[in-house]
């Protein structure tokens, strides 16, 4: 139940995102560029919601830890002594240097370098220095390193939140399921044992909101991706991904719900491998999965690599790739933005086709993502600069999409409907109060 | 489509397009292990008795020649310095030893460094329309032999890109290696170690 003052700053708050995000699929220029609104995203968005932290295979050893930012915050995900995995905040809870230097490792405790004081890499508070200083009610347990209150798991990814009445992350995924289960069981990714690499990183000048829209446009493709489509068709002849975009096709811009999206492209894959263009290593390696396990076992294998047909993005901050590649957005500021790919290496699959996977994940970022950069970067420069144009139009695709019993939101692939779905969950996030905390 | 797919032994001969003409790099296992040799020893090359003096000029020659080739944006002219095995890794971490175990900054062979020049020749790469300046400058060169005839060259680099509206330089050591070709090189390999190789690199679209 809403107290009063609740309702009232609710109202207050809906009011002026209203005023920002509009029915007909209108965005204001000032969510991607007014640095007040960002800091009030990293917590209402990034503080209220489950974040995506790593997945368990980047820590799969008690005491291993990995750094990441969640909503800009420095934290640090890790396990205990017996497996459970902790997320904490790298801040010393004594004057906030960070107690973590490190990206990722194994330890068993983190010490300050500021004044020495010890803790346990689960946060705990260990050991403080020359304690006679803080008499003898210093309660070292009401000054640990802050820690998640919520940390769950789904088959391998770790999501956390600062929010302690967050919905069960089952719940807040269930929309994006289907979808999700389908990227994980196609690349049989958990069954046999997997290893996590990091694939390549980069970023953009950009609002983080610019990408997390990109990987769920379907228009820009066949216009900021032509040098790519000539390029492959100059070099390899047709087929080749990216030729068979048109506003015909079968394929969807999907609105989940709670903000996950995606581009069902599935309709037009008929072989991810043959319809790839080489990367470094490509015969050789089909070649070595062949006779490692026959042809017909290869052929899926190979099928595994290349566009799997599906752009997942589980909303905030992970896009979940249908091939075994994953990535994470990290807001750095109003206007720039950090993204990482990952990699999975599985266990059971020759090492030669592993190595391909490496190649492949390194094909989209290095040949494509480039010119949606450069586009993001200008469309940024651009909002940030004009006051007088004030609306950026996601209306496409409102006269089409169908709604569906589940909640969810289709339309034609080239259509804003996922983006559109995204920001009218948005403006419902950051109409409502939330109260995080660091336990 | 109603082909079923198949799995080719040797490169796709349906593969239409300029690359079918070309012969392909087989990087495979034992290619790798050299690429990952070759890592090795370039970081560790302050071995100063296989420090050649005589090849030294001629090498650096070279060097400044593809520098100026690059800055030029002379591609096709520095396409034809490749050897056919050629590869260009630059390791997404300072000790990487092995491009199959982790993602690079960038990881070609020359059909791949040749897919890169034909988007640009297409004028509608976006990231680089208009196209970036560059300015390369090379020193701290050494030259060591390697076996079979192949020349090791070691350099430092500092490039300076102006791609609008920022400028902004690059910087690390490089390693070359070259084969002799009709008085002239070849490049084999390309490793470059970029100074902040383990960070999120900007939106890099210019051939280092």
């Amino acid at each position: 139940m809403l107290t009063t003052t609740e309702q009232l700053s609710r109202s207050a708050a809906t009011q002026r995102y209203d005023q920002l995000v509009r029915p007909d699929g209108l965005v204001h220029r000032s969510i991607y560029v007014d640095p007040e609104i960002f800091n009030e995203e990293m917590t209402k968005i990034f503080g209220a919601v489950w974040v995506f932290l790593c997945h368990e295979a980047e820590i799969p050893k008690p005491f291993d830890f990995k750094t990441t930012t969640v909503g800009r915050r420095p934290t640090i995900v890790t396990r205990g002594a017996d497996g459970r995995i902790v997320t904490v905040l790298n801040r010393c809870s004594h004057r906030a240097s960070p107690v973590c230097l490190a990206e990722h490792g194994n330890a068993k405790r983190f010490t300050c370098p500021y004044h020495g004081w010890t803790f346990e890499n689960t946060g705990e508070l260990a050991d403080v220095s020359f304690p006679d200083g803080y008499g003898p009610s210093f309660d070292l347990s009401s000054r640990n390193l802050g820690r998640f209150p919520r940390v769950e798991s789904y088959r391998g990814f770790i999501f956390g939140s600062l929010n302690p009445n967050v919905m069960p992350l089952t719940e807040w995924l269930a929309p994006a399921r289907l979808l999700f289960d389908w990227a994980l069981d196609r690349e049989d990714i958990g069954s046999s044992g997997m290893r996590v690499v990091k694939s390549t990183q980069f970023y953009v000048r950009a609002n983080w909101k610019q990408q997390n829209d990109n990987n769920t446009d379907g228009y820009h493709s066949k216009f900021v991706h032509a040098s790519t489509a000539m390029m492959n068709r100059r070099r390899y002849g047709p087929g080749k991904w990216m030729s068979h975009i048109s506003d015909e096709t079968q394929m969807l811009s999907m609105y989940l719900g709670n903000g996950h999206k995606a581009q069902d492209q599935r309709p037009e894959v008929n072989s991810p491998w043959l319809q790839s263009r080489p990367v470094p290593g490509r015969e050789a390696a089909a070649d070595a999965a062949v006779q490692q396990v026959g042809a017909e076992r290869a052929e899926k294998l190979l099928n595994m690599m290349g566009r799997a047909g599906i752009n997942l993005v589980i909303y905030p901050n992970l896009f979940v790739r249908g091939n075994g590649n994953f990535a994470v957005y990290e807001p750095i500021a109003v206007d720039r933005t950090c993204v990482r790919n990952f990699t999975t290496m599985l266990n059971d699959l020759p090492e030669e086709l592993n190595s391909l996977r490496v190649r492949f994940d390194e094909d989209i970022p290095n040949l494509v993502s480039r010119d949606d950069c450069a586009i993001m970067e200008r469309v940024q420069e651009s909002m940030l600069t004009i006051p007088e144009m004030e609306w950026l139009d996601l209306s496409r695709g409102l006269v089409r999409q169908t709604e569906h019993n589940d909640g969810s939101i289709t339309s034609n692939k080239t259509d804003d409907t996922a983006n559109r779905g995204g920001y009218f969950f948005w403006k419902e996030l950051m109409s409502r109060d939330v109260k995080l905390a660091a336990v | 489509m109603s082909e079923t797919p198949t799995i080719k032994a040797k490169p796709s001969a349906t593969d239409q397009g300029t690359a079918a003409k070309e012969s392909v790099l087989r990087l495979d296992t034992d290619i790798y292990k050299a690429v990952t040799a070759g890592a090795k020893q370039a970081r560790l090359r302050f071995d100063a008795s296989n420090v050649l003096g005589a090849e030294k000029q001629q090498v650096e020659s070279f060097l400044y020649r593809e520098a100026r080739l690059l800055d030029g944006k002379r591609y096709r002219d520095w396409i034809a310095l490749l050897s056919d095995d050629f590869i260009y890794w630059i390791p997404a971490s300072p000790d990487a030893i092995d491009p199959r175990l982790e993602g690079a900054v960038n990881f070609d062979d020359r059909r791949r460094m040749i897919d890169r020049v034909t988007l640009i020749e297409t004028n509608i790469q976006w990231a680089q329309v208009p196209p970036s300046r560059t300015c390369r400058m090379l020193g701290n060169i050494e030259v060591f032999a390697g076996s079979g005839g192949i020349l090791h060259a070691r350099s430092n680099f500092t490039i300076w890109e102006y791609r609008r509206p920022h400028t902004q330089s690059f910087v690390g050591w490089q390693e070359h290696e070259l084969v002799a070709k009709n008085e002239d090189f070849l490049i084999k390999k390309k490793l470059i170690g970029l100074l902040d190789c383990d960070q999120p690199q900007g939106n890099n679209t210019f051939i280092l």
